[in-house]
């Protein structure tokens, strides 16, 4: 068969039913554009950052003086930053269970057949749509010892559990934690939702006619297609929630005192307030090498769940 | 599926797919291609072209507080200087000091930028960008000379004035009226005299204090209400001696002033949760009458009025860190202000505008409007009926700066924030919490 | 489609889903209630029903900071970045996700990074390439950071749903004489529907409420977009906070209009996109 595409790229094309990895490649040249645009935003000065932190550059100067692994070396044996590494951690870890699992129990109620649900789905992605500053702010009204939180607990006779939220370092961590989950939730479940529109009801129905029961359909049908979705949400989630910053800044500042001091906003501090700007690119730098590790593994994991198409 | 999707499916005619693709390519490369053209028109429409020196107009980027007053100052100087032309942006402190200090490293800094008095205690501090030489030398301009030798080396960097400041700020007790009057209670003189009213308010049902300790800003302003008369009462020299080794935090009045501080919390006469509670909060505590003082800085106290619906309803004093009448000192610190780039395009028509600045009749409009006392007391100045209290101390040199306005470098600020915090949340001891503000001073 | 029937099971999970989103909704409720409080209001009851409708924090924001002209900015820098990011992304998710080759797999984990680097702290030499090239205080300087800074998410998302679309669809239109722009363009990107519709406005809240980029390049012109606009308010010692909630609320609306549209876009692009 004549095949126009001789003409129209001048290429000798395989005459083979495409498996994937023989014949026609797509080329090359459509991934140009967003490499150039990253390259000059991202990586060219990422690696200008990365040079910075063997310096002791203060961020203002002109001068910047060679100092080699000092700065990781002072990273090593900085108490607090240390222990900003195990906040950092608790919440990452935290938000990216809890959210996602939240996040598909959303999507899942909204995938059905209600009548409300294209205005529900708008609703519960409303937070998202926030500034942190914002988010900080309104809860702060709720969090506060005579807010609606506290107000709700001795209304419903939980009195004796009312806390100082935000005051208490025991438990600032986890009260962050529940706000992020809060504003996040609906992006998870957005995602989802684009997910399960690819799981086709006939299946559903087969399982169903088959004897399946609810949560059968879920794990046997739908799972596995919304796999490439899980993994999406999975590490956006860890990612997200290991450089978390504006909210954390805005809801405590990393206080009180140290206990809600995360990697982000040790990076931040020691940047634009101690005006150290080679430490902080050297911890900003250790911060990439982790996130980078654990998501790539991650990544390795769930891509392997996933159903090619 | 659309139309032409079917046709590609069932092998259609491969003429109406290359006209209708090439169309379509076309149509996207045109676009593509008309973007750029397209952000242009915008931006003609937007007051044309591009860069950020243009016309021969100053760049300022200042602080939001300060732009009501520039723009009146401005419009005052317009009319003897009309082609006086300025390009002003505000923001507020964070994000300045962020953007600005950017923009220093990338040698683009505005002509006429926001500066800190001080050592180096605060990232964008005189003492801080002096080292960098941003900043141009304003030692010559007659309003230098007119500067109390107490305060001017606030000012300075290596001897050389950098910045203008268009006044003092003060911290005071601002205390709500008809609690005091219904209570019948005087403003208290002396330490002990604070403490009895605090319980008398206390017996009454309200908070004595509102107190917004979650914002970290907020927590240093009891602490530094109360020094003046703890610390530098005995000693105005203290933070030169700090300096030279000679004190430290911990064995000095330093200690006196966090004991008091902590002393009121224990007898209960903060709000419930303190540490939870941010500034805004305790401010609208406080004007909603829940909360009888509010240690602060005063400033714009008229507006605030106003906009909580409490006209007349607060006055300020002074609040008295020690029992001795005699020897209790008011926080008045240098307020921040402009420095200019001194490798601006626009060096002189810049500086020429700090000078008139610097004259005593606009120097006490600025001041006024920012609710400030101004730099020099004069004859013909308005003083802001709340700062009224303070004047006197202030004349009479019984006032001081704010700490951190000399100390070394910006970490003791955080430090200082951060064991008060834990103190409160009863995380460290007092002695703990100063030897800790000790060691990062001396890290220089 | 089993769709059709709306049965008890419906009826009692639509009831909870609501009683969630009550929940859920209350800081957003306090977000409209505070913006339409006086300051004294909010500070004697904020949780309560305002008890008067006061406008005047709507109308004093919209004029002191301009907030028109900055809704027109912010519309600008939103859409444009938001077209090439689609554009951009969704074809090196193409080449990304089909290519299969190592070197693929490489570009695609190099992408990837740029979700993990820590973008604001390295704006200085970006800062300083934007000034050289003149382009301080234009559209073109936010909407290239934009571009840039946002391909990497725009692409995992791509590449992510890519993987799962099985290739027959696009094999057949190669098989019919198309090129691989052709296949995609016509064949692959329509499918791609549901994504390109998450992209867009994950994407368009991201840059919407970006403060930081805008106030460092934008600032001191007439284009500073909303966030700069509405956080003038916030100063040193005293904040109008009614005046950056109303603008908040102003500036919320048309973000969840687009989403509201987007997402019955994204449902029905993929649904009918199957049984075509």
């Amino acid at each position: 068969m004549e095949n126009s595409s001789y003409r129209e790229t001048g290429r000798k094309r395989l005459w083979l039913p495409w498996s994937g990895r023989r014949g026609a490649r797509v080329p090359w040249r459509l991934v140009i554009p967003a490499l150039f645009m990253y390259g000059l935003v991202v990586i060219y000065p990422a690696i200008s950052a990365a040079w910075w932190s063997f310096t002791d550059w203060d961020g203002l100067s002109p001068q910047k003086h060679f100092v080699g692994l000092e700065n990781f070396r002072t990273f090593i044996h900085d108490g607090q930053a240390l222990a900003s590494l195990k906040n950092t951690f608790l919440l990452a870890i935290t938000v990216t269970i809890v959210q996602n699992a939240i996040g598909l129990l959303l999507a899942l109620g909204l995938d059905a057949n209600i009548k409300s649900r294209n205005f529900l789905r708008t609703i519960l992605f409303a937070p998202a749509v926030l500034p942190p500053l914002i988010v900080a702010f309104l809860w702060q009204y709720i969090y506060s010892s005579e807010g609606a939180l506290n107000r709700f607990m001795a209304a419903v006779g939980l009195g004796g559990l009312q806390q100082n939220w935000l005051g208490d370092p025991q438990i600032a961590l986890w009260v962050v934690t529940a706000t992020v989950i809060w504003q996040f939730a609906g992006v998870s479940m957005v995602i989802f939702l684009a997910g399960l529109q690819g799981v086709p009801q006939e299946l559903k129905d087969a399982a169903a006619l088959d004897g399946a029961g609810a949560f059968q359909k879920f794990w046997n049908v739908t799972r596995p297609l919304i796999a490439p979705a899980t993994t999406v949400n999975l590490i956006l989630s860890i990612i997200g929630g290991l450089k978390l910053f504006d909210q954390v800044f805005a809801m405590t500042g990393g206080g009180p005192g140290y206990a809600t001091e995360t990697l982000s906003t040790v990076i931040y501090k020691t940047a634009f307030v101690s005006g150290d700007y080679g430490y902080s690119t050297a911890i900003a730098l250790v911060l990439t090498v982790i996130v980078a590790a654990i998501s790539l593994v991650q990544l390795k994991i769930l891509r392997s769940q996933e159903v090619e198409g | 599926m659309t139309e032409e999707d079917r046709r590609v499916d069932a092998g259609g005619r491969s003429r109406g797919i290359s006209r209708l693709e090439f169309l379509r390519m076309a149509g996207v490369g045109a676009g593509l291609a008309a973007t750029p053209g397209f952000l242009a028109s915008c931006e003609a429409i937007y007051g044309g072209g591009g860069g950020s020196s243009e016309g021969g107009a100053i760049e300022l980027f200042s602080e939001t507080s300060l732009q009501a007053p520039l723009q009146e100052l401005i419009s005052r100087y317009r009319e003897n200087h009309p082609d006086f032309k300025v390009k002003s942006s505000y923001a507020e402190t964070d994000a300045l000091m962020n953007t600005t200090r950017t923009q220093i490293a990338s040698n683009n800094a505005p002509d006429l930028m926001q500066v800190w008095p001080g050592t180096g205690g605060n990232a964008m501090a005189v003492g801080a960008v002096g080292p960098t030489g941003a900043l141009a030398d304003l030692s010559d301009q007659p309003w230098v000379d007119r500067i109390p030798q107490d305060i001017k080396s606030l000012f300075e960097y290596k001897g050389k004035t950098l910045y203008y400041s268009p006044g003092r700020a003060v911290i005071g007790a601002i205390y709500y009226k008809p609690i005091f009057e219904d209570l019948g209670l005087e403003t208290p003189k002396t330490w002990d005299e604070l403490l009895s009213a605090s319980e008398k308010i206390k017996k009454s049902g309200k908070y004595p204090f509102a107190i917004g300790n979650k914002d970290v800003v907020f927590t240093q302003f009891m602490n530094y209400a109360l020094v003046p008369s703890t610390v530098y009462a005995e000693n105005p020299n203290f933070d030169e001696d700090m300096a030279r080794g000679k004190a430290t935090f911990e064995h000095s009045g330093w200690k006196d002033a966090f004991e008091k501080y902590v002393e009121l919390e224990k007898r209960g006469y903060f709000n419930p949760d303190s540490l939870g509670t941010s500034s805004q909060e305790a401010t609208e505590m406080f004007f909603s009458g829940r909360a009888a003082m509010l240690v602060t800085p005063v400033v714009g106290l008229g507006d605030l009025e106003e906009q909580y619906d409490a006209v007349g309803k607060t006055d300020v004093f002074v609040v008295p860190g020690v029992n001795d009448p005699e020897k209790v000192w008011a926080s008045a610190g240098l307020g921040s202000g402009l420095g200019v780039y001194s490798e601006s395009e626009k060096v002189d028509e810049a500086k020429a505008f700090i000078e008139f600045l610097g004259e005593q009749e606009n120097a006490n409009t600025f001041a006024e409007m920012l609710g400030f006392l101004p730099i020099t007391p004069n004859r013909e100045m308005k003083v802001d009926p709340f700062l009224k209290t303070f004047l006197p101390y202030v004349e009479q040199g019984k006032s001081i700066y704010f700490p951190d306005q000399k100390w070394p470098n910006a970490e003791v600020q955080q430090t200082h924030f951060a064991v008060i915090q834990q103190v409160f949340a009863g995380e460290i001891t007092i002695d703990e919490a100063l030897r800790q503000m000790d060691k990062t001073y001396q890290q220089g | 489609m089993s769709h059709l029937r709306y049965g008890s099971t419906n009826m009692i999970l639509e009831a909870v889903m609501v009683a969630v989103t009550v929940v859920f909704m209350f800081p957003l409720y306090l977000l409209v209630v505070l913006s339409l409080k006086p300051q004294s209001e909010v500070a004697s009851s904020p949780l309560s029903l305002p008890q008067g409708l006061y406008l005047s924090n709507y109308t004093q924001a919209w004029a002191s900071a301009d907030l028109g002209a900055a809704l027109v900015s912010s519309t600008i820098t939103t859409a444009t970045s938001a077209v090439f990011l689609v554009i951009f992304g969704s074809l090196a998710a193409y080449v990304l996700a089909r290519r299969g080759t190592r070197l693929s797999y490489g570009m695609y984990i190099l992408f990837l990074l740029g979700i993990i680097l820590p973008v604001q702290t390295a704006i200085i030499p970006l800062y300083t390439l934007m000034k050289n090239a003149n382009l301080l205080g234009t559209y073109t300087s936010v909407v290239i950071f934009y571009t840039g800074a946002l391909l990497p998410f725009t692409i995992f998302l791509y590449t992510g749903f890519l993987r799962a679309l099985p290739r027959s669809y696009e094999e057949a239109a190669l098989v019919d004489g198309a090129s691989h722009w052709q296949a995609f363009r016509r064949v692959v990107f329509p499918l791609l529907r549901p994504v390109t519709g998450t992209v867009l406005i994950l994407n368009a809240i991201t840059i919407w409420n970006d403060f930081f980029t805008p106030l460092l390049f934008l600032s001191g012109t007439e284009r500073e977009t909303l966030p700069v606009a509405i956080f003038s308010f916030v100063g040193e010692y005293v904040s109008q906070w009614g005046l950056v909630f109303a603008g908040l609320v102003i500036s919320i609306i048309p973000i969840l209009i687009v989403y509201f549209m987007l997402q019955r876009y994204i449902i029905r692009g993929f649904a009918s996109g199957l049984k075509g």
